[in-house]
């Protein structure tokens, strides 16, 4: 059966996002020996961690998303919540011929 | 010192916007176009120095400034003019006039609240850009632009009453100057000074005054939403860099608006709302710096201001070329339009990786902001905006663009970008690069000098970690991250839902009382005040007469028919003048024995 590949990590539905990953995973090998090779300036001691910044954010998204997940249970509601079905398409905005 | 032929760089866009309505319509594009282009050119060789005063108000020490030019003046008019000019080149088809003039009226309020020199003109130009502005939405003319409108200018109301109200209170405090210099946090720390904070924290978007741009940006048109996104917040980051640098408080009203838009940016679906939600959090980081206040500071605000424009008007841009082409804006019903969309896609990618990529705008000017916090050691700001730059990178620059340009493919099938649009997108998507890769253009427009090297290694592979991570993260989280259907409440629920609950709530308490305080007053007390003297007197009588004829030894038939004549007689004031002039008799007599016995 075919997976659906909005639901699992490391399975994309087309190339260019493909792409992209192995461009960020050449990123990383680049990233990594210059890690290594240059400690950075720290202000607050913790910053002067190995690869803090990558510990940071990942760390940063998990918590962020864990809260924007908990939070959406609390305050998300119909779109016709207010009373008024969301308004879409803008086609009277702009010349007709354009489209 | 400017001579009078200077004048305010606003009069051209508010001269200009007066005669687009009587221009030919084929015309008019290009005289959309050139007004901006001529405004920043204006401003490009304005020297520093002040201007345009005039003495209109006895109570004020100073005459009224309309002209105050320098390096932070400029730099704001600067990126004001320039994105106007970008954005009527991708607003070259839009038709409606009214939406015009109001643009150019609030995008003129902008410029002119920025080259203000004092409060009172900058309150003008502040109250004209809030008042077009609700214009510029309600030229959509939909009954959600109708209702955001209302919302937003409620809200822009009260928030420039209390500024008003900030203004009259200083200049008392002042003595009478109308100075808008930087307020000290020491010695200026009034009642005046803190309502003027609070009306131009309403325009910067803190919560929870901040409900109104979310509300309001994406109920507007296409061009109008990117004309907006622009103006309001960025003027209100200017405001506070000028008047309120180093006041603590906006540290942490920095690091809230930051960590609150990233969350709502994260968990939301429609692609506008995000990018408003986007804007709170990057005005955050401005917020933030104008706290911190050292001159690096400042210069980090300001440039993060400048590119933020750049960059976001670009999102802007490319998610209304979507919205144009499709009519759609929820992240579900979006996906996989690269196929058809590459340029836009290319322009979309340009303008989220702005946000932090080394290479872009967005590297060269927030890390500046970064750097000022860094030196002044303040460890919980530094981590919490650490925390929602990796955040917010996540949720506008890897989120946005996988599920509207990639992922599941809809089968959608929208032409790109019309000639115009494209013409928009590139002008700003080149200016994004282009500070990126020279980021000396940049620094050199920036209020103070600053000794900021972007380009160093170690600062590079500090931001490419956190962007790695973030994209790791997102492989991991894509589940959790999928747009859902429906809407957020947000802070705005307290005046849509609330205050219907609150009106409900004080119609049942209020009008309870009401119906309470008659069956008591009206029904109880008046009425039996109205019975005592209708009736009170013959009551007394019959109840002194009654023994007596009892005693006569009358009957009780007798005695029942002499009380209801008594009765009667007291209601028709029919007694005999004998009677009547016998009890006066004793009434007096009774009256001159209490008068006697008072005298000592």
């Amino acid at each position: 059966m075919k997976q659906d590949p909005d639901k699992s990590p490391l399975n994309f539905s087309n190339r260019a996002f493909k792409w992209l990953v192995i461009l960020m995973s050449v990123f990383l090998l680049i990233e990594i020996p210059l890690l290594i090779s240059h400690a950075r300036h720290a202000y607050f001691k913790i910053d002067g961690w190995f690869a803090f910044y990558a510990l940071l954010g990942l760390i940063a998204c998990a918590i962020l998303v864990v809260l924007a997940r908990a939070l959406g249970g609390l305050v998300r509601r119909d779109k016709s919540y207010y009373g008024n079905q969301e308004e879409e398409s803008l086609p009277e905005d702009l010349d007709e011929r354009l489209r | 010192m400017n001579d009078f032929a200077d004048f305010p760089p606003a009069l051209i866009l508010f001269a200009g916007a007066l005669l687009v309505p009587l221009l030919k319509p084929s015309w008019r594009p290009v005289y959309l176009i050139l007004l901006p282009l001529a405004t920043l050119f204006y401003i490009l060789q304005l020297k520093t120095g002040n201007g345009w005063q005039f003495d209109l108000f006895s109570f004020a020490k100073e005459p009224v400034e309309f002209l105050r030019v320098d390096t932070l003046s400029k730099a704001f008019g600067i990126i004001f003019s320039l994105n106007a000019v970008a954005a009527f080149i991708y607003a070259f088809y839009y038709k409606k006039s009214t939406q015009h003039v109001a643009a150019l009226f609030y995008i003129g309020g902008a410029i002119g609240t920025v080259f203000a020199g004092d409060l009172l003109s900058m309150y003008v130009f502040w109250e004209s850009m809030a008042v077009s502005s609700t214009f510029v939405i309600l030229a959509r003319n939909t009954e959600q632009a109708k209702g955001a409108a209302f919302r937003y200018i409620m809200i822009h109301l009260v928030g420039g009453l209390l500024l008003l109200a900030g203004v009259i209170l200083t200049i008392a405090q002042q003595d009478g100057s109308i100075a808008f210099n930087g307020f000290d946090f020491e010695t200026a720390n009034h009642a005046g000074t803190w309502l003027i904070l609070i009306g131009i924290l309403v325009n910067c978007g803190a919560p929870p005054l901040s409900a109104w741009l979310p509300d309001s940006y994406p109920a507007a048109s296409v061009t109008g939403g990117l004309i907006l996104s622009a103006y309001t917040t960025k003027t209100a980051v200017y405001t506070l860099l000028r008047g309120y640098p180093g006041w603590e408080p906006l540290i942490w009203i920095g690091c809230a608006m930051a960590v609150y838009g990233v969350i709502y940016a994260l968990m939301e679906s429609d692609i506008r709302r995000i990018l408003a939600y986007a804007i709170i959090n990057q005005v955050g980081f401005m917020v933030c710096a104008a706290g911190v206040g050292t001159h690096e500071a400042i210069s980090g605000a300001t440039a993060a201001a400048f590119c933020h424009i750049l960059y976001k008007s670009l999102l802007w841009m490319t998610t209304g070329v979507v919205l144009y082409r499709l009519g759609k804006s929820r992240l579900s019903d979006l996906g996989g339009l690269y196929r058809t969309m590459p340029v836009t896609t290319v322009f979309f990618l340009i303008g989220c990786l702005s946000m932090a990529l080394p290479g872009t705008c967005g590297f060269t000017s927030k890390n500046i902001i970064i750097h000022a916090i860094e030196h002044e050691h303040l460890f919980w700001p530094w981590l919490l905006l650490e925390i929602s730059a990796a955040g917010i990178f996540l949720a506008v620059a890897i989120r946005l663009p996988y599920f509207l340009f990639f992922g599941k493919d809809k089968g959608l099938t929208p032409k790109d970008a019309p000639i115009t649009m494209l013409g928009g997108m590139a002008l700003l998507g080149f200016f994004c690069l282009f500070f990126g890769v020279a980021p000396g253009t940049l620094y050199d427009l920036l209020p103070y000098k600053i000794d900021f090297h972007p380009y160093s290694l170690a600062k590079i592979t500090m931001v490419m970690q956190w962007i790695l991570a973030s994209g790791i993260a997102f492989l991991f989280l894509k589940k959790w991250l999928a747009p859902k259907p429906g809407i957020s409440l947000d802070f705005d629920w307290f005046y849509r839902k609330g205050s219907m609950q609150f009106y409900r709530a004080a119609d049942t308490i209020l009008n309870g009382a009401n119906v309470l305080a008659k069956r008591f007053f009206i029904d109880g007390v008046v009425k039996s005040v109205c019975n005592f003297f209708e009736s009170g007197g013959s009551h007394t009588a019959a109840w002194v007469m009654t023994p007596i004829w009892m005693l006569q030894g009358r009957s009780a038939v007798d005695i029942d028919h002499l009380q209801q004549s008594l009765f009667k007689r007291s209601k028709r004031g029919a007694f005999p003048i004998g009677i009547t002039a016998f009890c006066a008799v004793i009434l007096l007599g009774l009256l001159s024995i209490i008068f006697l016995l008072e005298k000592p």
